[in-house]
């Protein structure tokens, strides 16, 4: 059996081939490196400039003192002026180039030379000067009777000085009293992700990222501190920029049940930090969206005084990271006709035919056929900078990811500008917003039944050719054994499925100082999200059966925000701090949508571009609907010598979705810190250099009950009378008009620490969260014309415990910092409406298990609930011993009998008395592990993460298993039962397709996987015409993983993001391994 | 403070203007109906029934004949299938926990409870009376048809006929002879406000010679034989007047241009789409016994699921027009318009041989046909002792099928009369969703399972004794759904189960 090992492949790619496919890299590079005189550019010098020889610098500090004396001269006319100079050093004495030095409260300002020294025409009456320099501590220095002014800049204590955004504002990190875990940019960006979600993989304790699946902009499904509602929304409220987004369970259009995220839209190159609120201290101000955590994501702005122009661009090349080790052409006709001998039919092959198989014996790798070598280039500019009215950033990027299956890419193009300007005199105004239009074609994964490529490759006959007739194209249709696989690669390469999407987040502004501290801030924001899906199965396929079908969905989303918020800010006498925060908000979301459908074309030219060209229309569809959400929120904070920190705040949500008997909901919650780092007792021990405790409780909610669930709604359902159609109308449900939000309610108790300096840093927290009046459907007698009514009953608690280490190994010259999280989260179901338990998810139709979950009170949630597979019959004695099952012949496989309907085992194995807990998929622990190593210009990261003791249900392997002869297996089923070879695990080869759901296919899913290994090199003192600070790195991703799952990989979710259906494999998009190359540098 | 008030009443002015609108967070939803704002005109009527016929789709379109005769004697599993209640239903070892018999008790309620809710709100509605009524008795006899398979499955059921709150679903089972009253009260109705005829576009819909009929039904089950008689004659006598006969071939009561003609008393109705499509061929058709696989006809996908017994299959003589219109073994293919041959018979009932895309079939599915009314006519002659009647209407029904009287019977004693009908019945509407319900309600069940048992499993499948083995008397019921009974404790299971 041929199996490639693509790493090894692509390390042995020969030195010409990475310039060749780096070649859209390198050209523009050069394109960058060309001399361009015109382009003005701020001069920030940095660490790794070689310092005041450069003559260009020089020019552009003069060019950037004109300019901004130009700027200013109209409104600073007819000031008498004095000309004040001097040095601005480091604490060590050397000289500080760059530093921004400007007259206070006036936009006259310069730049030190590479000596550190300038030279400003402060007006007649200036009171002050400014030194501003990025990562220094900003001085203001008052302009006596001498012109010289001499400065020494300290470096900021960023640790302790940290500022965390947190909802409507942001505190230092001192300050915080709830739980809060940050992940900045540098991280993000050290894995090539196309989507956001992606990237937060093992980065923060608390937070478990499954990736849904292996296709190019793929949702990942993010929990929070567990699962917290069964049927309601479990993802995260995201916040980007002050807008509020759910994410949900993604879009898009491809066939299966992996969707797109809705955060691929955004680029993630321009994300500056992201922090993730845990506990209800940190959540509730977000009221009744917060049940879930919520993520703020702020993207990037400029810096006071330096222009910066980026360039970043990154050239990778991704492969299949595993493959299936499946039978031969050989194996496989051998075992065709063995299952229907067995079964007393005509064998499948004739000898002769098998003679000709014989010279062939390897056939067709259906899995090599249909994965390829795949692209992924990434390319990003950027533009930063401010001066003292104004700041700026404006980006713009290409992302484009090819998958590893045939015809299936991700595409974005998108464009960021965000500006801050001070007018008047206590006015700031401002924006940000950012463009992105995406386009992407998947190739059908995840879709169950006989659909799907990856099922498909793996199981499709060997023997079989791509092609019928190569020349003509003509592919062989459909696998011919048994079950109809559709030849994958004809799927795969002609039929369209494409997601194309416009979406602009933006919003403006406004912030008025009313009086010194108090702040007034307006706000108005849009999310306009445009989506088309467009679907074509031309007739050449096997899925159209002859006839083309064409299928446009359309999707249009209006969400727009309002915030007004008033912020105080102030300290009184030196001991006490305290700010204030009230506000309102208002945000409505509208959605309109349509889908149109026809088939039956002339020919498959046209695709579905015009859908009037079928002979046969398909019932089209539209739907429009509205919710919003009116909120007031508040907050205090309250600070006691630095000592004792205390924290309330509330928010009351009104929402349409709530019934009208329960129109608004509270959320309050409070916390206290104590930062025992202040009290001498403490302080005297000389360990720590930071110990702050924690504890907080509150109230949030979760609003994701979907929408008019609370009216008595009709369906509408067609019927045929009179040979046309007529329309129906039928109440869909019970209705509630109590219906209201889910209640979380969360302790949390939490202790940071630090020692040697900060040298290691230490964050645990311990939570209990209990959410009650779960959103579910209460099972109802079917007598009543209903399955369910949808009820606020049911409570599931989540308890874990979260634990993240920073630590600074080496500091020197050689650097080595370890960032390390481990999570445990244990969930539990409370009660359930009542009732003991619920057989949750649909199952398979096509392997017909029927559901293989079951909600369990008492237990958590997701566990597989089947039958347990007990070894081979053997002989006619051990089948004579029973028990009787669905396979009961010898070779067949043997379940347990675990009981029946008066406890003791009965003989027979039946579904209502032998079916138990066969697995779990939620882990026991789970986190990741970051390594910097730094040496002279080398940089090396090492990121790993790990998961360890979830179950994954492995659907593929109910028929890669299963001798039928039907569709190609394992190749290690060659060891099948046979007479002379007892297997105790593969049964005998028949025809009998007989798959229950049983512990033979739940496995192991614990892993650990280098998911990122990046070499860099930092060129110091680089300084070749335009360039400067430039980084060259190769990243592997997904490089190794270490696994006992047989399948494609074990971050996987056959139901995307789902609640309740947790760990299922069933087809889906196998990830990528990709080496990627890159360069970041600084245009000057 | 100036300011603070100006930005004060600013930030009101904003909430004003929002509040002002007070609608700000009620749903008014536009692009679909609330119960409130429905059930107001004629159309809404024609809506609210519409939608009680829809429901007939789930039922009639595998699982009526999946639970009449794959626990009978005519059905078995395809090679390959692997849903392993269907297998128990095949050996008789199908639980409460069961899908499709749990599915069958769902799906019959939702049909009830759409027509309650028609036949509730219909008659506030302001409009034509006579449409009123009739619409009220086309919801009613769909009521009655749904509670009429009810009984027959499960016995006593809960009876619901308004359902305010759901406690009005959480009672005892009813005992059937008051369901039974209910069926009487409803048919009655219906035959009584329905018309005997409909212009060709509203064919398809209830008549009142499907109410009488299917009432006539009814009492046969209840072995009310001079009810059955009398209710039957007003019809049978009358044929000309209801526009019923029997078609002269056997098999154009599958034919598109005469499935809804003479011979249709009651069916579900398929259309291609964007109608909904029949797809009883992909479970039916050829796929594992056709050498080359279905692909070798040019069609898409069959799954050779539903089955014949051979028990079945032997039945039927040569000369006999029903045993190629419901058993075949060649097919024609697409591909190459060359016959292929399966190495055993399938059910082609709903077979079109020149349909390319198998799941969007337009062939109706039966649920009365007037041939059924004939033998239910005869039948119920014999047990009143009108001998040569009953042998009339048998043979009417016999020469049809064999194109001549060569077959017809003639002297039989009433027991032998009745072996004959049962086995008429039997060729007649095999895989029509009869079976199971003619055995239990013979009382023949039991019996013919074991014959079959040992049939079966010496010219097929050895392990076929295993049916023999499992047949118990109690049988003759299904099980209550567990799952009814986890959620409604005043529910009793079937003696038994």
């Amino acid at each position: 059996m041929k199996r490639i090992i693509p790493f090894r492949e692509i390390l042995n790619l020969s030195l010409i081939k990475i310039l060749l496919i780096m070649r859209p890299a390198i050209i523009l590079m050069v394109l960058a490196i060309i001399p361009v005189n015109t382009v003005y550019a701020g001069s920030e010098e940095n660490a790794f400039s070689s310092g005041p020889t450069d003559k260009l610098i020089e020019n552009l500090i003069i060019n950037h003192q004109v300019i901004q004396a130009t700027n200013d001269l109209t409104g600073e006319m007819g000031y008498q002026q004095r000309t004040i100079t001097g040095t601005v050093l480091d604490i060590n004495k050397n000289p500080l180039p760059g530093v921004n030095v400007v007259v206070t409260g006036i936009t006259i300002g310069t730049i030190t030379d590479a000596g550190g020294k300038y030279r400003i025409e402060a007006p007649q009456g200036s009171r002050s000067l400014t030194f501003s320099f990025v990562g220094m501590d900003t001085q203001e220095v008052p302009i006596g009777t001498s012109n010289q002014i001499n400065v020494t800049l300290t470096e900021s204590a960023i640790d302790l000085e940290e500022v965390v955004v947190i909802g409507y504002g942001s505190v230092r990190k001192s300050d915080l009293t709830g739980s809060v875990s940050s992940v900045k940019a540098d991280a993000l960006q050290e894995t090539p992700i196309t989507s956001i979600d992606q990237g937060l993989v093992g980065r923060a304790a608390g937070v478990m990222v499954t990736q849904t699946s292996g296709m190019p902009g793929a949702i990942a499904s993010i929990r929070v501190r567990g699962t917290s509602s069964l049927q309601g929304g479990n993802e995260p409220l995201y916040v980007i920029d002050g807008f509020p987004i759910y994410n949900g369970s993604g879009f898009g259009n491809t066939g299966g049940e992996t969707q797109y995220s809705g955060l691929s839209t955004i680029n993630p190159s321009d994300i500056e930090s992201i922090e993730i609120l845990k506990d209800a201290s940190a959540t509730s101000i977000y009221g009744a969206r917060a049940a879930n955590g919520v993520i703020l994501i702020t993207t990037k702005s400029g810096q006071r005084g330096t222009d910066l122009i980026t360039f970043d661009a990154t050239y990778g090349i991704q492969s299949v990271a595993r493959k299936i080790p499946v039978m031969n052409a050989l194996e496989f006709a051998e075992l065709a006709n063995e299952a229907r001998v067995n079964d007393k039919l005509a064998p499948f092959y004739t000898e002769a035919e098998l003679q000709q198989i014989r010279q062939n014996p390897e056939g067709t790798d259906w899995q090599d056929e249909l994965f390829r070598s795949a692209p992924t280039q990434n390319y990003q500019l950027s533009f930063s900078g401010g001066d003292q009215k104004m700041i700026y950033s404006v980006s713009t990027n290409y992302n484009q990811q090819e998958g590893i299956i045939r015809n299936s890419y991700f595409k974005r193009y998108s464009g960021k500008v965000n500006l801050e300007r001070n007018i008047l005199e206590r006015i700031r105004v401002g924006t940000h917003s950012t463009i992105s239009y995406t386009i992407a074609n998947a190739a059908r994964t995840d879709a169950g039944g006989t659909q799907g490529v990856i099922t498909a490759a793996m199981k499709m006959n060997p023997v079989l050719p791509v092609y019928e007739n190569e020349e003509l194209k003509e592919y062989t249709p459909v696998n011919n054994t048994g079950i109809p696989y559709p030849n994958p690669v004809a799927t795969a390469e002609e039929m369209v499925r494409e997601s194309k999407s416009i979406r602009l987040l933006a919003d403006i502004y406004g912030e008025w100082e009313i009086i010194k501290d108090l702040k007034a801030k307006v706000s108005f924001g849009t999310d306009l999200f445009n989506t088309k899906f467009n679907t074509f199965i031309p007739s050449s396929i096997f899925e159209s059966s002859g006839i083309a079908n064409a299928t446009v969905t359309g999707g249009y989303t209006t969400n727009w925000l309002n915030e007004n918020t008033l912020s105080w800010n102030k300290k009184i006498a030196s001991d006490h701090q305290v700010s204030l925060l009230g506000g309102i908000t208002f945000q409505q979301n509208h959605y309109e949508g349509f889908a149109g459908s026809s088939q039956n074309y002339v020919n498959d030219i046209l695709t579905y571009n015009s859908l009037q060209a079928g002979a046969i229309y398909n019932q089209p569809s539209s739907s429009n609907t509205e919710w919003s959400l009116l909120s007031y929120l508040g907050r205090a904070n309250y600070n006691l010598k630095e000592r004792y920190l205390v924290s309330v705040s509330a928010r009351v949500d009104g929402s349409s979705r709530f019934g009208k008997n329960n129109k608004y909901a509270f959320f309050p919650s409070g916390s206290v810190a104590w930062r025992l780092i202040e009290e001498d007792f403490i302080k005297n021990t000389g360990i720590f250099s930071n110990l702050k405790l924690r504890a907080s409780y509150g109230i949030t909610g979760n609003q994701e009950i979907g929408l008019y669930n609370s009216l008595p709604t009709l369906t509408s359902t067609t019927y045929t009378l009179g040979r046309a159609l007529v329309t129906g109308f039928y109440p869909n449900k019970i209705p509630n008009p109590d219906l209201r939000w889910e209640r979380t309610s969360q302790f949390d108790v939490g202790l940071d620490a630090s020692f040697w300096k900060s040298r290691l840093r230490i964050t645990a927290d311990y939570y209990i969260k209990k959410t009650t009046d779960l959103i579910y459907d209460v099972g109802v007698p079917f007598v009543s014309g209903f399955s369910n009514s949808l009820q606020n009953i049911g409570s599931v608690q989540n308890n874990g415990l979260e634990l993240a280490i920073e630590s600074d190994n080496f500091t020197g010259e050689f650097q080595w910092t370890t960032n390390f999280n481990i999570s445990f989260n244990k969930n539990k179901i409370l009660e359930l409406g009542g009732e003991a338990y619920k057989d949750v998810g649909a199952g398979d139709g096509h392997l017909k298990t029927g559901s293989v979950h079951r909600l369990i009170v008492g237990e958590s949630i997701g566990l597989f609930y089947g039958y347990i597979f007990d070894g081979i019959f053997q002989n006619q004695d051990e089948l004579t011993a029973g028990p009787k099952s669905f396979t009961h012949w010898v070779g067949g496989r043997r379940y347990k009998d675990l009981g029946s309907a008066t406890g003791e085992p009965d003989g027979k194995v039946d579904a209502n008395y032998d079916r138990t807990v066969i697995g779990d998929p939620n882990p026991d622990f789970f986190g990741g592990m970051a390594n910097r190593f730094f040496y002279k210009g080398f940089e090396i990261n090492l990121f790993l993460q790990y998961c360890y003791g979830n179950d994954i249900f492995n659907y593929n392997a109910m028929e890669l298993e299963l001798p039928t002869g039907g569709n190609n297996v394992y190749a290690d089923v060659v060891n099948r039962w046979s007479p002379t070879n007892p297997s105790n695990k593969y049964p005998v080869a028949n025809t009998n397709r007989s798959a229950v759901f049983s512990s033979a296919y739940v496995e192991d899913g614990s892993y650990l996987k280098v998911k990122t290994l990046t070499l860099a090199y930092i060129f110091p003192g680089l300084n070749i015409k335009h360039i400067s600070n430039m980084k060259l790195y190769i990243t592997g991703q997904n490089l190794v993983t270490f696994t006992k799952y047989r399948g494609y990989d074990p971050e996987v979710s056959y139901r995307g993001a789902t609640n309740l259906e947790l760990g299922e494999d069933y087809g889906g998009y196998p990830q990528a391994k990709t080496i990627l190359l890159g360069v970041r540098f600084d245009i000057r | 403070m100036k300011k603070i008030i100006i930005t004060l009443i600013i930030l009101t002015g904003f909430t004003l203007i929002f509040h002002s609108c007070s609608s700000f967070l009620e749903e008014n939803p536009v692009d679909r109906y609330v119960e409130g704002n429905f059930y107001s005109d004629q159309y809404d009527a024609e809506a609210a029934v519409t939608a009680v016929y829809q429901a007939l789709y789930n039922i009639y379109s595998r699982h009526m004949f999946l639970l009449n005769e794959l626990p009978a004697d005519d059905e078995k599993n395809g090679l390959g299938m692997p849903n392993q209640f269907l297998q128990d239903l095949e050996y008789l070892r199908h639980t409460s926990e069961n899908q499709f018999v749990r599915e069958m008790w769902q799906r019959n309620y939702v049909v009830v409870a759409r027509a309650n809710t028609a036949i509730n709100n219909i008659p506030g509605i302001t409009m034509d009376e006579t449409v009123k009524n009739r619409l009220v008795g086309e919801a009613r006899f769909l009521r009655a048809l749904c509670y009429f398979n009810l009984v027959r499955f499960w016995g006593d059921v809960p009876l619901v006929t308004l359902l305010e709150s759901v406690e009005d679903a959480m009672g005892p089972r009813t005992p059937i002879a008051e369901v039974y009253q209910q069926i009487i009260d409803d048919l009655t109705f219906a035959e009584n406000n329905t018309p005997a005829s409909y212009s060709a576009s509203d064919i398809g819909r209830v008549t009142k010679g499907a109410a009488k009929i299917l009432l006539g039904k009814v009492y046969l089950t209840m072995q009310e034989f001079e009810s059955c008689v009398s209710k039957l004659a007003e019809v049978v006598e009358n044929e000309a007047s209801y526009g019923y006969g029997l078609h002269e071939n056997y098999g154009d009561n599958w034919e598109k241009a005469t499935e809804n003609g003479k011979e249709m008393v009651f069916s579900i109705e398929y259309m291609n789409p964007p109608g909904t499509g029949n797809s009883a061929m992909v479970l039916q058709g050829p796929k594992y016994s056709l050498p080359g696989g279905y692909a070798v006809l040019g069609l898409s996908e069959l799954n050779e699921a539903d089955i014949p017994t051979m028990d079945l299959y032997s039945q039927f003589l040569d000369a006999d027009e029903r045993k190629n219109e419901t058993c075949r073994t060649e097919f024609i293919s697409l591909n190459d318009g060359q016959v292929h041959v399966c190495s055993i018979p399938v059910f082609v009932k709903y077979w079109e041989d020149n349909e390319a895309v198998p799941g969007q079939s337009d062939a109706n599915i039966h649920i009365v046909r007037y041939s059924d009314a004939l033998l239910m006519y005869a039948e119920a002659l014999n047990e009143v002792g009108q001998s040569a009647k009953a042998h009339e209407y048998l043979n009417r029904v016999r020469e049809r099928a064999f194109n001549s009287a060569d077959n017809n019977y003639s002297g039989l004693s009433q027991e032998e009369f009745r072996t004959a009908v049962l086995k008429e019945r039997r060729l007649e509407f095999a895989m029509e969703g009869h079976r199971w319900f003619d055995l239990v309600r013979t009382g023949t069940f039991v019996q013919r399972m074991t014959e079959q048992s040992a049939y079966e499993a010496s010219v097929a499948e050895s392990n076929k004794v295993e049916i023999a083995q499992n047949v118990k008397p109690y049988m003759v019921l299904m099980p209550i759904p567990q799952r009814e009974i986890d959620l409604n404790p005043a529910l009793t299971q079937n003696q038994g189960w």
